[in-house]
């Protein structure tokens, strides 16, 4: 049953509501405000060392009100308290030259990769042990959806090219999805943008790569890859990301 | 429909073929139908695609013109007497720049990201009717130009007009023998189920709170409470998206919220 249920409180003594509603809001800060309740053994909490008086001083105040308000003002008194005794965060001092201080390079990705997203980079960083922000160096999180930054994609030949980036718009996928599955006209915008797009052998080339680096090719719809393919991926992510 | 940078692709080799049997016959007149009517064949097909093209506005419209004007130029010249040098001149315009200038924007459109998830969108469903067809198309539609809140609300119309087509093969009287059903049931959600929630028409199917329907449809179609649940949070998600507010649904959460409705709705209540 909830305790701000009116009839509730009418049958129970006072006392109880204001045992109830210190620990609500204690635990409510404790939950809050970590650094409260994660302070070393042996060092108090100014906020608890002080509680005693100031409860003394709480209860002596929700005295002085008429009877059916004071279970609120013990809340609203106890919950002042709690908040001033919160540890601020700390100001940001601004630049000399007015701009705006420089933020960590984990909070400006935490801050813009998708959290799924973030997890599936962050495994797949330590399987090819880079750090996450390596690999996430390859991509721009500042688009939705979020897209490859920069980069030139190698190879021997034009089909070779074609086959590494087709490779990478699957781990894009995978990225973003779950799925190892790459688009088929994104395949051939990146290559027509890496200056690999070969009309006459595009889809040729991607088809002979089927039982090999791809489990499935269905021509102008998408490529999947095998697990020979996912692990080409991984290592051509590993290399631009290294370098 | 926009046509696939793969259809002009066809239409510029067309076109090379073309020239390869026009070329030897130099400055003299063409007097075999086949090329001809490859010729205006190759002209109409550009005039076709160059419409859905421009309303797309994937491409520079005075380039378009450029090609449109030689194309309907060509297929003048086929209906008449024609030489071959005239209808080369035609052809190779097409052949010459349609590449840079048509399928190249078109394969970076084609390929642009969101594109790309408006297609992974509609990949995820299976076997649709037309109405369910038409919606899921709309919300892919959505998304690629950014209306993601918008996208939702289309995700969950299908889903509910999967829900009323499946209620009417059904029936009214097992809707309502579903409804007694719930009724009967204590505690939540079936408790919020009112013997009004009884029909006898479509309109009434159309009136019905979405939010009954789901409990309904735990009788009616066999799902359990988790997957009314399920269903229960992603019309959640579909009145946050429909009401102001702070939510700002990105693109991965549009796919998810598709897969989702796929999973548990789709996937279920079959028809």
């Amino acid at each position: 049953m909830d305790g701000g249920d009116p009839q509730y409180n009418r049958q129970r003594p006072l006392q109880d509501v204001l045992i109830e509603e210190w620990c609500r809001i204690l635990l409510r800060a404790s939950i809050r405000e970590l650094p409260v309740v994660q302070l070393p053994q042996t060092k108090r909490s100014p906020m608890y060392e002080q509680a005693e008086d100031e409860l003394k001083k709480i209860l002596a105040l929700v005295e002085l009100c008429p009877e059916p308000l004071r279970a609120d003002a013990f809340k609203i008194l106890l919950e002042g308290y709690v908040r001033a005794s919160m540890p601020s965060p700390p100001a940001r001092t601004p630049q000399p030259d007015g701009t705006k201080p420089p933020t960590k390079p984990t909070e400006q990705l935490g801050g813009a990769i998708p959290p799924d997203v973030q997890t599936r980079l962050g495994a797949m960083a330590k399987r090819r042990n880079l750090s996450s922000e390596q690999l996430a160096g390859l991509f721009d999180f500042t688009t939705d959806p979020f897209t490859f930054a920069p980069l030139n994609v190698t190879g021997e030949n034009n089909t070779d090219r074609t086959k590494n980036v087709a490779l990478l718009v699957a781990a894009r996928s995978f990225l973003a999805t779950g799925k190892w599955v790459g688009d088929w006209a994104e395949i051939k915008a990146m290559t027509s943008h890496q200056n690999c797009y070969d009309v006459a052998n595009f889809a040729a080339g991607l088809k002979k790569l089927k039982g090999k680096q791809f489990k499935g090719v269905t021509v102008g719809t998408s490529v999947e890859l095998s697990a020979t393919g996912t692990d080409e991926a991984e290592q051509l992510l590993a290399k631009l990301a290294a370098k | 429909m926009l046509p696939r940078s793969d259809d002009f692709e066809a239409l510029v080799e067309r076109g090379k073929q073309l020239l390869k049997k026009v070329k030897p016959l130099g400055s003299g007149e063409i007097n075999k139908a086949e090329i001809k009517e490859t010729a205006a064949s190759i002209a109409r097909d550009w005039i076709r695609y160059s419409q859905a093209l421009r309303q797309a506005g994937v491409c520079d419209a005075t380039k378009l013109e450029e090609y449109d004007k030689a194309m309907q130029q060509m297929l003048g010249r086929v209906s008449a007497r024609v030489r071959a040098s005239a209808l080369r001149k035609d052809v190779t315009i097409l052949v010459d720049g349609a590449v840079d200038d048509i399928i190249v924007p078109l394969i970076k459109y084609e390929g642009s990201p969101r594109q790309v998830a408006a297609r992974q969108l509609l990949s995820a469903f299976e076997e649709l009717s037309a109405d369910e067809t038409a919606y899921l198309d709309e919300a892919a539609r959505c998304l690629t130009v950014q209306c993601h809140r918008a996208a939702v609300i289309m995700l969950w119309t299908a889903a509910i007009a999967r829900f009323h087509a499946a209620i009417t093969q059904k029936g009214f009287a097992a809707f309502n023998t579903a409804v007694d059903a719930a009724v009967a049931k204590k505690g939540q959600p079936f408790n919020r189920i009112k013997d009004g929630a009884k029909i006898s028409s479509v309109a009434e199917l159309q009136r019905s709170r979405d939010a009954d329907l789901l409990i309904i449809g735990m009788e009616l179609f066999g799902y359990d409470l988790q997957i009314y649940q399920e269903l229960d949070r992603l019309l959640g998600m579909r009145n946050d998206s429909a009401h102001p507010g702070m939510a700002q649904p990105g693109v991965l959460d549009v796919q998810q919220f598709a897969n989702k409705v796929n999973s548990y709705l789709f996937q279920i209540v079959k028809i």
